[in-house]
């Protein structure tokens, strides 16, 4: 393995080193590691003190690790295995991932949720105006059914379909009872016009 | 040992920079043979183990979410790997060099050897033990500063921030003194060393 030539020949025999010795560490940035990554391959100086780093490292935490290793062959082979496997090429760098989906999620979740608020409000009005909205929102319940009667300023479409109006106006007698559908034991109809009749 | 710089080198060796994996297989290796010895205990095998458990890790690499830290994924990709080796053996028995060795004629005589748990000869226990006299011994001889710093980082596992609050200095400064007491220890390790393993790369 060859060593790189080096770029400046009267820099000290450690010049750069530095930053590889903070990589171990995970204290430098990603710039730091793409150039050690880069080097790797060419640079034995490079190669030797990360060994050798580690070996300290592992040295000083377990007696079990105390072990120098050569590394010439093992990873000469690996390399020949390596060169032999398909190039590892992930879609997208997991934290890059993560961190669009993040910043799409939110807005985007927030969007629909203002779209269905709108949505409700907008549909409010024109659902109002129909006869089953207007039995709910109503003080009375007759009142409404009662407007739907001809000459009664009630809704057109209601008005224009004779049939449907002689059909409310025949069960105008019963409007609680068709607006409020008891759903369990502790529901009773009420209808709050029987006083009044 | 430090998440940190694996979620760098991963990110490159994603990107398809084997290089960047390489420098994983030399950080781990020590770690990955070890575990390996405990489940093969057949020095000749640990080797081939741990290539077939690097070659597995490269494979399943872009698998790999960051769920658990990058030694916790390959410590299982190791084990697994170990453990299909000791099954295939137990199938298809092969009688290795160290295995042979181990049932020489001989065996009466208690062999030192025979005596290790992880077959390791016993040039390689005297070789270990030299290192970790040498290392215990370069730590002694570092400046108070050097020493404070690279004990904090190595042995605490404190990181940067917390070291130069620590020692009460700038995080520049923390990090020089941990790549020189790095290199004070590398200065008088490296005679042995190459005297070991004659050229290591």
């Amino acid at each position: 393995m060859a060593l790189e030539p080096q770029a400046r020949p009267e820099a000290p025999a450690t010049d750069g080193l530095e930053g590889l010795s903070a990589l171990l560490d995970g204290e430098c940035g990603p710039a730091d590691a793409a150039a050690f990554a880069r080097r790797w391959r060419q640079d034995v100086q490079v190669q030797q003190h990360w060994d050798t780093y580690h070996l300290i490292g592992d040295s000083l935490r377990s007696e079990d690790l105390c072990r120098h290793v050569g590394q010439d062959r093992f990873m000469s082979t690996l390399r020949e295995r390596l060169a032999a496997e398909p190039v590892v090429l992930a879609p997208a760098p997991l934290s890059t991932r993560r961190a669009l989906r993040a910043r799409w999620m939110r807005p985007v979740s927030a969007a629909a949720g203002v779209v269905a608020v709108a949505g409700s409000v907008w549909l409010l009005p024109v659902r109002q105006g129909g006869p089953v909205a207007s039995v709910a929102s109503s003080g009375t319940h007759s009142a409404p059914i009662a407007a739907l009667a001809p000459g009664n300023g009630g809704d057109k479409r209601a008005r224009t379909g004779g049939d449907w109006n002689r059909y409310l106006a025949a069960h105008q007698q019963f409007p609680a009872a068709a607006a409020v559908v008891p759903v369990s034991g502790y529901l009773r109809p009420a209808d709050h016009d029987t006083a009044d009749h | 040992m430090s998440a940190e710089a694996d979620v760098l080198l991963i990110e490159r060796a994603k990107s398809g920079e084997v290089a960047a994996f390489e420098m994983l297989v030399v950080k781990y290796r020590r770690r990955i043979e070890r575990l390996i010895g405990r489940i093969v205990r057949d020095v000749d095998l640990v080797e081939d183990v741990a290539q077939e458990t690097f070659i597995r890790a490269y494979r399943a690499l872009p698998q790999f979410r960051g769920d658990s830290a990058f030694y916790t994924w390959l410590y299982r990709i190791a084990v697994n790997t170990a453990k299909k080796t000791v099954s295939d053996l137990a199938r298809d028995p092969v009688l290795t060099e160290s295995a042979l060795s181990q049932r020489s004629e001989d065996d009466e005589t208690s062999r030192v050897d025979q005596e290790l748990t992880d077959g390791e000869t016993p040039e390689a226990v005297l070789a270990s033990r030299e290192i970790a006299r040498t290392v215990n011994a370069a730590m002694e001889a570092l400046p108070d500063d050097l020493r404070q710093a690279i004990a904090l980082r190595e042995l605490e596992g404190l990181s940067y921030d917390e070291i130069a609050i620590v020692m009460n200095c700038p995080i520049g400064t923390v990090r020089s003194r941990i790549f020189r007491a790095r290199e004070a220890i590398a200065a008088k390790l490296r005679p042995l060393l190459d005297t070991q393993q004659g050229r290591r790369w």
